[in-house]
């Protein structure tokens, strides 16, 4: 399924004993998982807009959001943030 | 036989356990004051079951193995799972009604899935900790999908609701069940609309439950999207309105909270009210 295994690193992480300390080492958080490249540049940059656009559930991404220890009042904006720098490089790349 | 002696359905928010902005204490003291009414029509419904039908935020359900519909059959249940500011606690299950609205479900078309085991997050606990912080009932929790989709469609959510309700009414016991939807109703957690509430859907959301129930599954599934990406939790309040099949709302309480990102909102109905 599309984006299933990104889903799965995102829903995992919530079940680990910790998981704030969990996302600090990207690496070992990534470990073992059949991502492509992009998922894994979104996972560990992170890059939020760039995981919902890869089919990230929403609900998975916020709680991602959370765990590094962001302001929650900020996702919108930092989202928004995002998704204009990802427009303007792709309509600098074409 | 079982009664169905109260419909109850509120927002599910979490954030509603944290003290707002100075501006906003206005709204949230009347949205609170909403799950006092609401726990006061639990208590003079003498209810003591609670069918808790809710969206989870993929907390439990996941990818590997996603139901559109369960239903739990378990003894008892824990939660909290996320770490939120209410105790962790156990809830005692009514294993003999989950049963029996599995088998009722399965024989009459609605394939639910059955969960034996279940933590439970805020979309079941918030509401049980204002309605019912002391366990007096017990409880089935329901499961409908509204945050991996494809979803279940609105007329689908209100058929399994009827289904619920006739379960209830020819289940052979003396219980009395009341009928509680939590979710919704606009909002968008983990999107870049995050924090947009969509006041004209959630004020004629509404208006159908209050006067015309059934046509809740009428609403067009594209309008639920456009009003935000958790605003398809109000799959829990068609269901609930489909068990008391065209029986009419009252609304309690309707607020469009900014700091909380979601239209706040709850409804009730009692057994005997009038039918559209």
């Amino acid at each position: 399924m599309s984006a299933y295994d990104l889903n799965r690193v995102l829903y995992d992480v919530g079940r680990l004993p910790d998981p704030l300390s969990a996302v600090t080492d990207k690496d070992r958080l990534l470990a073992g998982y059949r991502l492509t490249a992009a998922e894994r540049r979104a996972l560990a940059e992170p890059n939020f807009a760039a995981l919902r656009e890869l089919g990230a559930l929403t609900n998975l991404v916020f709680r991602y959001y959370r765990y590094h220890g962001l302001d929650v009042t900020e996702f919108a904006r930092r989202l928004r943030s995002e998704q204009l720098r990802r427009t303007t490089r792709a309509r600098r790349s074409t | 036989m079982a009664r169905l002696v109260a419909g109850l359905a509120t927002s599910h928010l979490a954030m509603v356990l944290r003290d707002p902005p100075e501006a906003e204490r206005e709204p949230v003291r009347r949205f609170r004051s909403g799950f006092k009414q609401l726990s006061e029509a639990l208590a003079a419904s003498a209810a003591d079951t609670l069918i808790v039908i809710s969206a989870e935020h993929v907390n439990k359900f996941f990818l590997d193995n996603m139901p559109a519909f369960a239903v739990g059959t378990a003894e008892s249940y824990q939660g909290p799972v996320e770490d939120i500011p209410i105790a962790k606690r156990s809830v005692t299950g009514d294993a003999a009604l989950g049963e029996h609205l599995l088998r009722h479900g399965l024989a009459g078309g609605i394939d639910w899935a059955r969960a034996g085991e279940w933590e439970l997050d805020h979309g079941m606990m918030v509401p049980l900790h204002f309605l019912d912080p002391d366990g007096r009932c017990r409880i089935v929790p329901v499961f409908v999908n509204c945050a991996a989709p494809p979803y279940p469609t609105l007329p689908r959510c209100y058929t399994v609701g009827q289904r619920i309700g006739e379960a209830v009414r020819s289940w052979s016991s003396d219980r009395r069940v009341a009928v509680l939807a939590c979710g919704g109703l606009s909002h968008s957690p983990g999107d870049e609309r995050m924090g947009y509430i969509d006041e004209g859907f959630d004020r004629d959301f509404l208006e159908r439950l209050t006067t015309d129930p059934p046509s809740l599954a009428a609403i067009d599934e594209e309008r639920v999207e456009a009003a935000g990406s958790s605003a398809g939790e109000v799959r829990a309040w068609i269901m609930a309105a489909g068990a008391f099949d065209g029986q009419l709302w009252q609304r309690i309480s309707y607020e469009a909270i900014p700091s909380y990102g979601t239209g706040c909102a709850q409804a009730l109905t009692r057994e005997g009210e009038a039918t559209r």
